[in-house]
């Protein structure tokens, strides 16, 4: 009689799936669409959707992670490949594709990923996924103002929506520490800004990458070619550059009359040049930058770009040019034109002292003895919340704003600390940035391990960065180790420290 | 681990305010200690600390005071703060007396008034001044709060004593205790009495708390009193040292100290010259002023277990406190002479003394404090407002070598012609002006006033390292026209 009773339902269940199957079937959503829309007919065979699974992790409790799985756009490419945004591919442990909008999802793997210019491309080896899919064409020239479409997947039907390009800038990208071309658009749509294809005469002309209020940004189909293209010929890629200096507007001419420019208000004031990013003689403090790569500059900071108008210098680290290319300057110096280059660093988040971003790695901890340190990062500052630089510490956050006054590579800070008996006294020590271990400076948690076979009289010395709050500890060095087992087993954490490796390959 | 601050720099965590209420003044009944209360009404007015030529509006606020010997009214100095004018009442007497103030402490909140009519002292006893009182023990406030035009008591009990941050300066803890006998507006300057006579003036209270009031213990009127017998306010005496707890047994074991929960460890000594000589860091603080010093940094004061700071409290300027110390292994004494510590003034909040500005070429100059990061929109750590706010708080502390004795902030831009082309849009710091490294207000008139070829005046602004600057001959000559633009009489106060 049980088995009975269990059969019976399954049974019913099946039966009902093939009624819904039998009417999947039968409202085939691209095909009803487009015959309401023709202009967006046979792009369903373009767009794909994509469902990331992720690992997202706790800075206050960098031991503890959690998952997260977010669905979004992607558009497909020639040789079985999807373009999509990098944004929410970071950390990820399993990516799916869905063609039509619905229907049987496919594994699918990264095969090439930039978080500074935010864009991925996604493979997978089920041949039969591409079958019926079409690469879309990525336009020449990006247009800069009027009519565009949003084409993407939602609840199994093609939407395609007007939208209107309102221009072409040059901003921080969203992955990112550099401005990149972006183009802005006026929409009202819901819940854009998820890699949504914008398409004007069924040519893409950019993907979406996040929206603030009514305008979206997308990454322009020009700068999607620029980066595909070199993902070919590069190997590897190369990466974006960037001018890692600091400039003012030109446009006071009672300071152009102090630099000695003779002629119109034009070009913009040099007021810092990252520490070690070019040799001797390049450009300098208080140069006015008149022209860069022969465009000239002028005193707001834009350059007449042939493509494109009016846009921001910045945009010249990225026209056509990448990490480790020369750009031509042509400098006013000491009241004399110079022509100097400018070499393009290129975009690391590890090359800052407080990154920005710590993407496909745990997060960094070490305990000692109860002490929780971790790397100063801006991750872990924005587990205060996004609006981190009001919330989190002040010392800390106001560390990671200005960069530029830093003498280390990188900062280590105790976060917290797990109260034991060994770390007795100690126990509201917070938020400090650690200056040296046993005589020795640390810079990153490895040097930590290092120091740490560095006790003297059996103590180990912490000493932290001058400020207003404690300078120094002591522990017991005899007892540090079993302290730190004590506090895993008590504090149900797995490992007493996670390290980043000493170079993290962040494509694949 | 507790981690305190002698100097108390750090401000950041204050949440409690002055009680200063608005309120109509009559008094009516009669009991002893009442005829001895005082009503006081303040007519005061502040500048405005962003445009320093300029005053707000007058306003009116009314709080209590007390008689004591010599013809003396006891009151809080933020009652009669930026005081216009000021006029006490007596018990059940409708005639208002003028007053002035005769000796005023902001940094504890207290003011002394004198009342020139005689007639006012008439049928008037002053109030004998108590000790500090024990916990628990019943005490009544007395004042002139809202809500009512008679003068209040309230009954309640003293519920702790310990070191609170004063409000009213905003970068210094003294002694307070805490009552929940009612403190509200216009209690302010009141005398908190038990067994007839005072032992705490009435003066702040802690927003959204029921229950809590806070009054300042006798001990800090006394050293008031005793202070201006030279005619002159000091003020509290600083020892510029931060001690921590120390009761990791490895620390002190470092330090050749025995387990026996005494000693508190010097984490960092300031710059006081006296105390960079005499004491060292790690230094650990066993007795000051004849007072155990607990591992936790406290004492055991009056019966009441409280931060080590307070002893010093109950030294004058120029007095010398005997200490205790643990030094390399050995126990030493050191007598430490007391001085005032004035370094950190521009970081609390700056009362009778107007704000000193100079105007050029329509830039507005003016030492960075307290007050004028006040004026500042949103909060004060607005991400805008960071690097002046780590000027002002964090610099003295990270890098005191690179620290200014006065840094100026370009406060505003007063639009004209001459600085029409400004990108700079003010609130940041001025670092050098025609190459003069700006240490202070006097810097900057200076440096505009030096004649020189060139045809700009440089500006350089820090830590941005913007650079700006103005037609020399243009701003040289728009200057009478600006200040006249804006209604400023003087183009300077220094």
């Amino acid at each position: 009689m049980k088995t009975l009773l269990f059969e019976k339902p399954a049974s019913v269940l099946r039966h009902l799936l093939g009624i819904l199957l039998l009417v999947q079937g039968w409202v085939t959503p691209h095909v009803v669409l487009a015959k309401e829309n023709s202009s967006v007919q046979g792009l369903e065979h373009s767009i794909v959707t994509l469902e990331i699974t992720r690992q997202t992790y706790d800075y206050q409790q960098p031991w503890t992670r959690r998952t997260d799985q977010v669905t979004k756009m992607g558009v497909v490419l020639n040789d079985n490949e999807v373009l999509t945004t990098a944004d929410y591919l970071q950390d990820q442990t399993l990516i799916r594709l869905q063609k039509g909008g619905r229907g049987r999802w496919v594994e699918g793997n990264l095969k090439w990923i930039d978080y500074h210019a935010n864009l991925a491309v996604i493979g997978s080896s089920d041949a039969k996924f591409w079958d019926g899919l079409k690469p879309m064409t990525i336009a020449k020239q990006t247009p800069t103002r009027g009519p565009a479409q949003m084409i993407r997947w939602r609840n199994g039907v093609l939407e395609a929506r007007d939208l209107n390009i309102n221009r072409l800038s040059v901003k921080r990208g969203k992955l990112t520490f550099i401005d990149v071309l972006q183009l802005e658009l006026d929409t009202e749509i819901a819940g854009i800004g998820w890699s949504e294809a914008i398409i004007r005469g069924r040519q893409l002309i950019g993907i979406t990458s996040s929206k603030e209020e009514h305008t979206c940004a997308a990454l322009p189909a020009s700068f999607l070619r620029m980066c595909l293209a070199a993902r070919q010929e590069q190997k590897p890629f190369r990466g974006l550059g960037y001018f890692a200096f600091v400039w003012q507007r030109g446009d006071n001419p009672a300071t152009l009359d102090f630099l000695k420019l003779r002629g119109d208000p034009r070009g913009v004031l040099v007021l810092e040049v990252s520490k070690n990013t070019q040799p001797e003689g390049s450009l300098q403090l208080r140069d006015l930058i008149l022209s860069i790569e022969g465009f000239a500059i002028d005193a707001q900071g834009d350059y007449e770009d042939p493509d494109y108008g009016v846009l921001s210098l910045e945009n010249l680290a990225t026209r056509h040019r990448w990490a480790g290319d020369q750009v031509r300057l042509k400098v006013l110096r000491a009241g004399k034109e110079v022509e100097t280059t400018y070499q393009l660093p290129k975009a690391d988040y590890r090359a800052e002292t407080v990154p920005d971003a710590a993407y496909d790695q745990e997060p960094e901890y070490l305990i000692l003895g109860g002490l929780v340190f971790q790397p100063l990062s801006v991750p872990y500052l924005q587990s205060w919340g996004t609006d981190y630089m009001r919330k989190a510490p002040f010392r800390l956050s106001f560390t990671s704003q200005n960069k530029s006054t830093h003498d280390r590579p990188s900062l280590v800070v105790l976060s917290t600390i797990l109260p034991d008996i060994h770390n007795l006294g100690y126990q509201e020590a917070r938020w400090l940035i650690l200056d040296s271990m046993n005589g020795q400076k640390i810079n990153r948690l490895n040097d930590l391990i290092e120091a740490k076979k560095s006790a003297k009289n059996g103590l180990h010395e912490l000493v932290f960065q001058q400020g207003d709050s404690l300078s120094k500890l002591v522990l017991d060095a005899t007892q540090t180790d079993e302290a730190t087992q004590r506090v895993l087993e008590r504090y149900g954490i797995e490992k007493p420290f996670v390290l980043a490796p000493p170079s993290t390959p962040k494509t694949p | 681990m507790s981690t305190s601050d002698i100097i108390f720099s750090n401000v950041l965590k204050l949440v409690v305010s002055c009680i200063l209420g608005w309120m109509l003044i009559f008094s009516a009944g009669a009991a002893s200690p009442e005829k001895s209360v005082i009503q006081i009404t303040t007519s005061s007015q502040q500048p405005s600390w962003d445009a320093p030529w300029r005053f707000d509006a007058v306003r009116r606020s009314s709080g209590t005071g007390f008689l004591i010997s010599g013809r003396r009214i006891v009151t809080n100095a933020h009652v009669v703060s930026w005081a216009k004018q000021i006029l006490v009442r007596r018990y059940q007497d409708p005639r208002p007396y003028a007053a002035r103030v005769k000796f005023i402490a902001h940094d504890c909140d207290l003011a002394i008034l004198e009342v020139e009519d005689e007639r006012f002292f008439q049928g008037m006893e002053a109030l004998d001044l108590g000790d500090l009182p024990p916990v628990r023990s019943p005490v009544v406030t007395y004042g002139y709060p809202a809500g009512g035009e008679q003068i209040s008591y309230t009954r309640g009990v003293v519920s702790r004593i310990e070191l609170q941050s004063y409000s009213h300066i905003g970068n210094r803890a003294y002694l307070a205790a805490q009552t929940d006998a009612a403190i509200n507006p216009g209690n302010s300057g009141g005398p908190v009495i038990q067994d007839d006579k005072v032992v705490g003036v009435a003066f702040q209270g802690i927003p959204g708390l029921e229950n809590t009031g806070f009054f300042i213990p006798t001990t800090l009127v006394k050293h008031l009193l005793k202070d201006v017998e030279d005619g002159r306010y000091d003020g509290f005496p600083q020892v510029g040292v931060r001690l921590v707890a120390l009761q990791n047994p490895a620390y002190r074991r470092a330090l050749k100290l025995p387990d026996d929960d005494l000693g508190a460890r010097i984490d960092h000594i300031f710059d006081f010259p006296k105390t960079k000589e005499l004491l060292r860091r790690d230094d650990v603080l066993l007795k000051a002023g004849g007072y155990n010093v607990a591992s936790d940094g406290t004492i055991l004061y009056a019966g009441n277990r409280v931060f080590v700071g307070v002893v010093f409290n109950d030294f004058q300027k120029g007095e010398t406190v005997p200490l205790s110390i643990w030094r390399e292994g050995k126990t030493i004494t050191v007598d430490l002479p007391l001085d005032i510590y004035q370094g950190d003034r521009s970081e609390g909040n700056q009362y009778d003394v107007l704000p000193r500005y100079f105007v050029f070429g329509g830039l507005v100059f003016t030492p960075l404090n307290r007050d004028f990061m006040r004026t500042l929109a949103g909060s004060w750590t607005d991400t805008a407002n960071n690097e002046l706010f780590y000027e002002l708080f964090y610099r003295k502390h990270e890098s005191p070598l690179t620290v200014r004795k006065e840094p100026v902030v370009l406060a505003a831009i007063l639009a004209h012609g001459v600085n029409a082309n400004l990108e700079t849009r003010g609130r940041t710091l001025v670092d050098k002006i025609n190459g003069i490294k700006i240490e202070q207000l006097e810097d900057v008139v200076r440096a505009f006033g030096e004649v020189g070829n060139a045809a700009q005046h440089v500006i350089e602004f820090y830590p941005d390292r913007n650079l700006e600057c103005l037609d020399r001959a243009a701003a040289d000559a728009a200057n009478p026209s600006i200040l006249k633009t804006y209604g400023i009489s003087k183009d300077r106060r220094l």
